[in-house]
């Protein structure tokens, strides 16, 4: 299990790294590109890599709490739509 | 005063001792002398009545011996005695038997011819002297032939009498009335002097020895007889040649040739005749012997009284007295023949007389002339010839002279002759009246003991018949009486063989029966015993069996139990699959321990559990961890948390080790607070424990130790198991052992 907790801060540091350079890149090429060389595109494109990554950091550290559900249409006697409620 | 004590006691007690001793040795020596006196008389006495009664004994028995009166009376009269003198002299001799006399039989002389009166006429003068011989030598033999031959001992008259009598009460079943031999024949035999003791002795022959002896001299006397017959015949006719010849040479004047011829065949005749005549007298004489020695021997026979040679006997009989009778007829003949020879011979003796005269006076006349006158003619003179027929008248004259007179003579002498001849003729027909009477009366007897010999055999058929119906009778009677007895003895028998038979069985039934018993009874004992070493040998291979499983068990428990240490530092053990395989095939029957062994987790089974230590050393990575997360949850588990949750980590500080209470208050629910109660817990070996009280983490820190606690799980759960196996195997085993 420590195993994992590292791993995965493993994994979001080595995605984050590599959202924020393709960020980075991208952003480096689109302001290249198009936009006359300025850093917003750089900053954006970095920064979205970087939510990116934070968000599938989060995502991934998250994952074990995450509950999968479906709704089921219940008889209409009741009026109010189950939720079921399946864990991961 | 106590020395003096004893002084005196000493020598008190030798006085008395002494004084004892010399009184005693008088009346010894009084009771010795009063014995010794007593005892020489009673030695006396004693010695003189054995004395007495020993020579009363030896004189009884000595005198007993001599006399066997004595012996017998003294026998009768003292009990005992019989076997006193038994012992002693033997057996008592046994009673003398009078001898019976034997009857003598006499032997009748034989009834033939004189043998004497045979022989003395057909000898020629110069043979007298033989017959003289021959005659002193026949009636010796005549003496001898009747002679006895020596009479046999008496043992074979008595076995032969024996014999004799069991022959006659085989023939007839009654009690044999005993031969005339078997009557004396206790007697010791007194052989008797002259006319003998054959009959009985010779009656001791048997039947079949008598007929083949009657037979071979009947058959021996037939051929004689035959013989003496030829020879008397040859005799007969050798005397009419003879006196044929000499009345040729008599009668005939033939020349002188033939009359020297005739002469010289009379010569030969009479030489002829003579040696015929001697023949036949010697044949008559064997032939006499011959029947002698049959009318013996058939005396012999009638003498035995034995039926069966009774017709042969009879045969015999009459065939001697026909030889008898031809020999006497062809002796007559030789007889009548020798008279006319004699005759004859008389007047060839008287014509050679005569002729011997006339030559003496034809020589007393004529002397020159010699005696063959019939070469006379042509040498006689007439003289000679005058004188010689003076000579012949005188002669004729004197024979005429004669002549007459015995013309005269004649009838006198005729007369004479004749009443000679009546004497010769009426002695001749006394002879053979007599012997025509012998021979009748010859033939009567033997008729007579023919018919005789008839009605005994018809008697004797008949007394047989008789006899064998009372045979019959008495063999039926017997027979009844036999069969009668046989079947009550049968009977007698049978009851006593069946009562025999009964007690056998029931005998050998109780013995079978006791041996059976016995027998089942050690069969059972042994049975039981069996039984019983093969229930303590099942129980005790049972224990054993039980005792080797809990080994096992117990061995493979320990195994178990000590692959657990296999763990290495972060490794977990082996896997325990095949220790557990090995615990559950050792306890393959055992419920308990199967379920104990199947109750161990399957990942220790297949992947190992892992040691304390290491469970220990993976706890502070787990606490650090722990620690780290302590913020997040269900609820807050973003990476702001995480960030807060290493923030609260980094500055938090609590105790390492906390001693955990007794009882969890919910306050003591917060992580930091677990992990130290569960680190003073770990580090105090107890991992259940601390396991327990990482069980209470919640949220992420929980997800941090559950793995960690998985496995503290499995290492606990399958160290109860091995625990609670090995306890039983412990238990098991020290159940299983027995005390020595």
């Amino acid at each position: 299990m420590e195993e994992e907790y590292g791993r995965k801060w493993d994994r979001c540091l080595a995605d984050s790294a590599v959202k924020i350079g393709t960020g980075l890149g991208v952003g480096v090429v689109l302001s290249v590109l198009f936009f006359k060389r300025r850093t917003w595109p750089v900053a954006f494109s970095a920064g979205m890599g970087l939510g990116m990554a934070y968000s599938n950091c989060q995502q991934d550290f998250r994952s074990p709490y995450l509950l999968h559900g479906r709704m089921v249409k219940s008889s209409p006697s009741y009026g109010c739509p189950l939720l079921l409620l399946q864990d991961q | 005063m106590l020395r003096v004590c004893l002084k005196g006691a000493n020598a008190a007690a030798r006085q008395c001792v002494c004084g004892k001793v010399a009184a005693h040795p008088l009346q010894h020596c009084r009771r010795y002398t009063s014995a010794g006196d007593s005892g020489v008389t009673a030695g006396k006495i004693v010695a003189a009545s054995l004395l007495t009664v020993g020579g009363g004994l030896g004189g009884t028995i000595i005198y007993a011996k001599w006399d066997p009166k004595f012996r017998s009376n003294v026998e009768k009269t003292v009990p005992y005695s019989d076997k006193l003198f038994g012992m002693t002299l033997g057996p008592p001799p046994p009673a003398p038997v009078i001898p019976v006399p034997k009857k003598l039989a006499k032997v009748e002389p034989l009834q033939i011819s004189s043998v004497s009166e045979a022989t003395k006429e057909s000898k020629q003068p110069k043979k007298e002297k033989k017959v003289k011989e021959a005659v002193p030598q026949e009636p010796a033999a005549a003496e001898e032939a009747p002679a006895p031959p020596p009479a046999p001992p008496s043992q074979t008259i008595e076995e032969a009498s024996a014999e004799a009598a069991h022959i006659i009460s085989a023939i007839s079943e009654v009690p044999s009335v005993p031969a005339p031999g078997t009557s004396d024949d206790a007697s010791p035999p007194s052989p008797a002097p002259e006319a003998a003791p054959e009959p009985p002795a010779e009656a001791a022959a048997m039947p079949a020895a008598l007929s083949s002896n009657l037979d071979e001299t009947l058959g021996s006397s037939a051929k004689v007889t035959m013989a003496a017959i030829g020879a008397q015949e040859a005799a007969l006719t050798a005397i009419a040649v003879h006196t044929q010849k000499l009345k040729e040479a008599m009668d005939a004047e033939g020349a002188p040739d033939k009359k020297s011829a005739q002469w010289r065949a009379l010569e030969d005749a009479l030489d002829g005749r003579s040696r015929a005549v001697d023949e036949a007298g010697a044949a008559l004489l064997r032939a006499r012997d011959e029947l002698e020695k049959l009318r013996e021997v058939i005396n012999v026979a009638k003498g035995s009284n034995i039926d069966a040679a009774r017709p042969q006997v009879l045969a015999a009989e009459e065939n001697l007295h026909n030889m008898i009778v031809d020999l006497d007829k062809v002796v007559g003949k030789v007889q009548a023949a020798q008279s006319e020879a004699k005759i004859v011979s008389q007047y060839s003796d008287l014509v050679n007389e005569a002729k011997a005269q006339f030559q003496k006076e034809l020589d007393s006349i004529t002397p020159e002339i010699k005696a063959s006158w019939k070469g006379l003619a042509g040498k006689l003179t007439t003289d000679d010839l005058n004188s010689l027929i003076a000579h012949a008248h005188r002669r004729i004259d004197q024979l005429n002279r004669e002549l007459a007179e015995q013309r005269v003579r004649e009838q006198i002498h005729i007369e004479s002759a004749l009443e000679q001849q009546k004497l010769e003729h009426q002695k001749a027909l006394e002879t053979a009246v007599v012997t025509a009477l012998e021979h009748n009366r010859e033939e009567m007897r033997l008729e007579q003991e023919k018919k005789v010999a008839e009605v005994r055999e018809v008697m004797e058929a008949e007394m047989r018949t008789q006899l064998r119906r009372q045979a019959a009778a008495h063999t039926d009677h017997l027979r009844d009486v036999l069969k009668v007895q046989e079947q009550e003895l049968r009977a007698e028998a049978d009851e006593t063989l069946k009562n025999k038979m009964n007690e056998q069985e029931t005998h050998y039934r109780r013995l079978t029966q006791e041996q059976l018993d016995t027998f089942t009874l050690d069969m059972n004992a042994a049975y039981a015993r069996l039984k019983g070493v093969e229930e303590a040998i099942d129980s005790h291979v049972i224990a054993e069996e039980e005792a080797r499983k809990a080994h096992q068990l117990w061995l493979s428990v320990e195994a178990l139990n000590y692959s657990l240490r296999t763990a290495g530092v972060d490794a977990p053990t082996e896997p325990l699959e095949a220790a557990a395989v090995v615990v559950r095939e050792s306890c393959a029957d055992n419920e308990f321990a199967q379920a104990l062994a199947s109750a161990l987790p399957a990942e220790s089974l297949s992947r190992g559990v892992y040691s304390e230590a290491s469970l220990r050393a993976r706890f502070q990575d787990v606490r650090r961890l722990a620690r780290r997360v302590a913020l997040i949850d269900e609820t807050r588990n973003s990476l702001y948390q995480y960030f807060l949750s290493y923030v609260q980590a980094a500055l938090l500080m609590e105790p390492q080790q906390e001693a955990p209470p007794q009882r969890l208050s919910p306050a003591d629910l917060d992580t930091f607070k677990l992990l130290s109660y569960a680190c003073y817990s770990m580090e105090r070996g107890d991992l259940e424990l601390a396991a327990k009280l990482l069980n209470q983490l919640t949220g992420e820190p929980r997800r941090v130790a559950q793995d960690w606690l998985n496995e503290a799980r499995l290492t606990l759960e399958t160290r109860q198991a091995i625990s609670l196996l090995s306890a039983y195997a412990n238990a098991v085993g020290l159940g299983t052992t027995q005390a020595p």
